[in-house]
């Protein structure tokens, strides 16, 4: 009888797990931002591959975690197929993250100009930024959970929403700017290196358009 | 025989405190409202007492409601029949509880005497209004404690956790909350044990629930945390100490019969030879149960109690109260009608209702299904083995 009472729950909240993930989202942003700062200081970043191979694996299998609880389970707090939608958003926040280390490990350029190199960092920052938003959205989420949905509590997940998507605007400017400078040397910089920060910078934008994207799909949750 | 029959009743009393004891508690350990500790200690007094006071409803029913005694030709008969009825039920507890089938105990002695009563004299010998009533509560109780639990946690998120100031709103609605509590236990108790008229029962009703109202508001006025959600969960975290102990003797007055029904017929039979017309329940029968239950609960709910209550990590205090609440007043309106509910189905019901109302992420869908099954498989089950240990001994 007691194996049947325990049964009723899930062993782990879905929305712990939400968190988890998202959990996942900041430690990659934050090592997204030191392997930047490595690369255009010329170090390597080997180490940093790895850690995100392994953020990579835990974000899969809490992935596999959340798809049985949830093919379980009758009532959530939330619609299943938005959450799996959410959860997916992250899931490529980090795939992109990884892939941004693994090209920087592939090209190393040994001059780039000063002013580039702080754009970068900037940009870099503010993509870190939109992520941390969005992560304090989603631990909002059990507050929200807590409170019954209380409107007050609503609110506040809406403004820190409000926050992400401003951030991404600002990460769309600084990313267009960058990008623009990055094509003004296409004439004195090896073409090559210049595609490929080119390509660097849209998939930080990238990141960040994602951080969106998941803030957004946090609204739908409410409803 | 009685010895016999003695020496069952207790055991099944005592399976009921080791084993079912827990699902009632479950929420209340789950949530951390109390130890396992003090689950077994609120729960042996309290099973105990809702069996001695509140028990005989239940207990005549299942003794008395499901066969139409005097329809049986020989004593003989009806006291190996309830003989039957408690060893097939036993039977089927063993198996359902090796199996892990949620089964109810309730469900089994009621399937005991059911198989009884068709060996012993026919199926005519069923009073089947009784058991379409009976039955028909199986599936009402879930139904209603989720209705009640749904309505409770409704109530708690509308003028507690949605408002401005939800500790401000909880330190006033909680002690209403377990201000009706005690309004219904009194109210009941009044009329059923007490034997008040009823107006007399609801003045003593209110006055125990405003006493109480009053008792819990001083206490809970100087709660107080940096974060209001968690204030209100402290709050409640008290609060379901009180449910927790109505939870007991709502299961206590219930699921005592489930033990003694059988074994206070013998017990009438054996005395008085009496068959027909309206019967007593001694109350040194519900004490005995009462302890049956209260030593089960002493000597082997901690182990279950801890099991069940350390699996149970997702609960917080406003839905724990809202899954006693609901169970409780369920279990206790049903004992105080002479119904015998399942109040293992019953919390599962009220556990349903909260997660239907947005307040807790809920349920195994599989457990329902296991639930359906032992509706179905649990009266015919138990019987099947009544019916053939009368054949045979007749």
């Amino acid at each position: 009888m007691e194996r049947f009472f325990k049964k009723l729950f899930p062993k782990v909240s879905p929305v712990e797990l939400i968190e988890r993930h998202a959990h996942i989202c900041h430690e990659v942003a934050k090592d997204l931002q030191i392997a930047i700062k490595k690369y255009l200081d010329g170090q390597p970043l080997e180490e940093y591959e790895r850690l995100v191979d392994r953020y990579e694996k835990d974000s899969d299998e809490i992935k596999t975690q959340m798809k049985k609880i949830y093919s379980n389970l009758r009532w959530s707090f939330f619609d299943k197929a938005e959450v799996r939608k959410l959860i997916s958003d992250q899931e490529k926040m980090v795939d992109i993250t990884d892939d941004i280390i693994k090209l920087l490990t592939m090209n190393q350029i040994d001059e780039i100009p000063q002013d580039i190199k702080d754009m970068m960092m900037e940009l870099t920052s503010e993509v870190v930024k939109s992520v941390e938003n969005m992560v304090k959205t989603i631990y909002g989420l059990e507050k929200v959970a807590e409170s019954s949905f209380s409107p007050a509590e609503i609110e506040k997940e809406e403004m820190l929403m409000e926050k992400v998507e401003k951030d991404e605007t600002l990460t769309d400017e600084i990313g267009k700017k960058l990008g623009q400078r990055i094509f003004s040397l296409k004439n004195s910089m090896n073409p090559v290196d210049v595609i490929f920060l080119g390509r660097i910078t849209t998939m930080l934008m990238e990141v960040a358009d994602l951080a969106e994207n998941a803030a957004e799909r946090i609204k739908l949750l409410f409803s | 025989m009685l010895e016999l029959a003695m020496l069952l009743g207790f055991a099944m009393a005592f399976a009921i405190g080791a084993n079912d004891v827990a699902n009632s508690m479950a929420t209340a350990v789950g949530a951390k409202a109390i130890t396992p500790k003090q689950a077994v200690f609120i729960s042996g007094i309290l099973e105990f007492l809702g069996a001695a006071l509140f028990g005989s409803q239940v207990t005549k029913t299942i003794a008395k409601g499901i066969v139409h005694l005097e329809m049986i030709d020989s004593t003989e008969k009806i006291l190996t029949g309830a003989m039957a009825a408690l060893v097939a039920s036993t039977v089927w507890i063993i198996f359902a509880t090796i199996w892990g089938m949620p089964v109810s105990t309730t469900h089994s002695i009621v399937g005991g005497m059911l198989g009884f009563g068709i060996a012993a004299s026919g199926w005519h010998a069923v009073n089947w209004v009784k058991m379409g009533i009976i039955a028909l509560t199986w599936i009402t109780s879930p139904f209603i404690g989720g209705v009640i639990a749904y309505a409770v946690f409704k109530f708690i998120s509308i003028a507690i956790l949605h408002r401005k100031d939800p500790a401000k709103a909880s330190k006033i609605w909680t002690p209403l909350l377990v201000g009706v509590a005690f309004y219904i236990i009194a109210l009941l108790l009044g009329i059923k044990t007490l034997k008040l008229s009823i107006l007399n029962s609801n003045f003593f009703g209110i006055i125990a629930g405003l006493i109480s109202y009053v008792i819990v508001f001083l206490y809970v006025r100087k709660f107080k945390s940096i974060d209001p959600y968690e204030t209100v969960e402290r709050i409640f975290r008290k609060a379901q100490v009180v449910t927790s102990c109505y939870v007991s003797f709502s299961h206590g007055a219930n699921d005592v019969a489930n033990a003694l029904g059988p074994l206070a017929l013998m017990y009438i039979i054996l005395k008085t030879g009496y068959t027909s017309g309206v019967i007593e329940i001694p109350k040194w029968i519900l004490a005995f149960g009462g302890l049956g239950i209260a030593f089960g609960v002493a000597l082997l709910g901690y182990r279950v109690m801890k099991t069940v209550g350390e699996g149970i990590t997702e609960l917080n205090n406003t839905r724990g109260f809202s899954i006693d609440f609901a169970t409780a007043t369920t279990v206790f309106i049903a004992s105080f009608t002479g119904i015998p509910v399942s109040s293992t189905h019953t919390v599962v019901g009220a556990v349903t209702g909260v997660g239907l109302a947005r307040g807790i992420e809920v349920v195994n869908v599989g457990i329902l299904k296991n639930i359906i099954i032992s509706w179905l498989v649990t009266v015919p089950f138990a019987a099947g083995v009544s019916y053939l240990i009368v054949v045979f001994f007749s």
